[in-house]
């Protein structure tokens, strides 16, 4: 998808009030659960993102560590 | 900033790619024709579920996000170790400040806060976004209640 905005000047623009209802419903029903369920909920999320909280661990440590030059011998 | 957790990933679409040149009416169909494809058919309340996440794909609704998503910035997001990681464009923080401001629910209002007490705002910038789509004088109404730097004022201290 681009991101740009090629047409300059007024715009006409879909309603997305029935997307944004649907999402506060959602929202609403996630607010409703017991504080078991959403503990349960957040433990899910944690296991999604340990990858890439790994991988960004091991490019920061990466990162950090000198560059070591390599000189070629002659 | 510091992360903060979410349930749901809202995704900014451009319009202009999903228009119909027939018709003139927008339609995130092709987009989810493509998931579909894919395997990725269970539909939630918050959004189509894509790998255990709730995805709301969102048509940019009005010049705010139209100005937002066109001055995106690209970040590297890290997947796995040694794969390449995945560009993705995001809002700069003035845009999702002013989205806020425009908004106005507590949470937004407290994102507000988080976003100013961190720093993380270049208030010039922040008080031409909300100049340009007249959200100044509620930005000024919350700013009131909310003990936040008054834009209106000149010159204001930026920390």
């Amino acid at each position: 998808m681009s991101h740009s905005n090629k047409n300059k000047g007024p715009r006409a623009y879909p309603n997305i009030g029935d997307i944004l209802a649907r999402k506060a419903r959602g929202r609403h029903e996630i607010a409703l659960m017991s504080f078991g369920q959403k503990i349960r909920m957040l433990d899910v999320m944690q296991a999604q993102v340990g990858p890439i909280r790994k991988a960004r661990e091991a490019r920061l440590v990466a990162s950090s560590r000198p560059v070591s030059t390599v000189t070629a011998s002659k | 900033m510091e992360v903060t957790s979410t349930v749901d990933l809202d995704i900014l679409i451009s319009i202009d790619d999903l228009t119909n040149p027939s018709t003139g009416l927008a339609t995130i169909a092709p987009l989810l024709d493509y998931l579909r494809a894919r395997g990725y058919t269970e539909f939630r309340d918050e959004g189509i579920l894509i790998e255990g996440w709730p995805v709301q794909f969102l048509p940019v609704a009005d010049d705010l996000d139209a100005e937002g998503l066109d001055q995106a910035v690209t970040i590297e997001v890290d997947t796995e170790s040694g794969s390449e990681p995945i560009r993705i464009a995001v809002l700069c923080p003035e845009h999702l400040v002013a989205k806020a401001v425009k908004i106005g629910r507590p949470k937004d209002r407290e994102r507000i806060i988080r976003f100013l007490e961190e720093n993380a705002v270049d208030l010039e910038r922040l008080r031409d976004v909300l100049t340009r789509h007249k959200l100044l004088a509620e930005w000024s109404r919350m700013a009131a209640k909310l003990d936040l730097p008054d834009l209106d004022d000149e010159p204001f201290e930026q920390k």
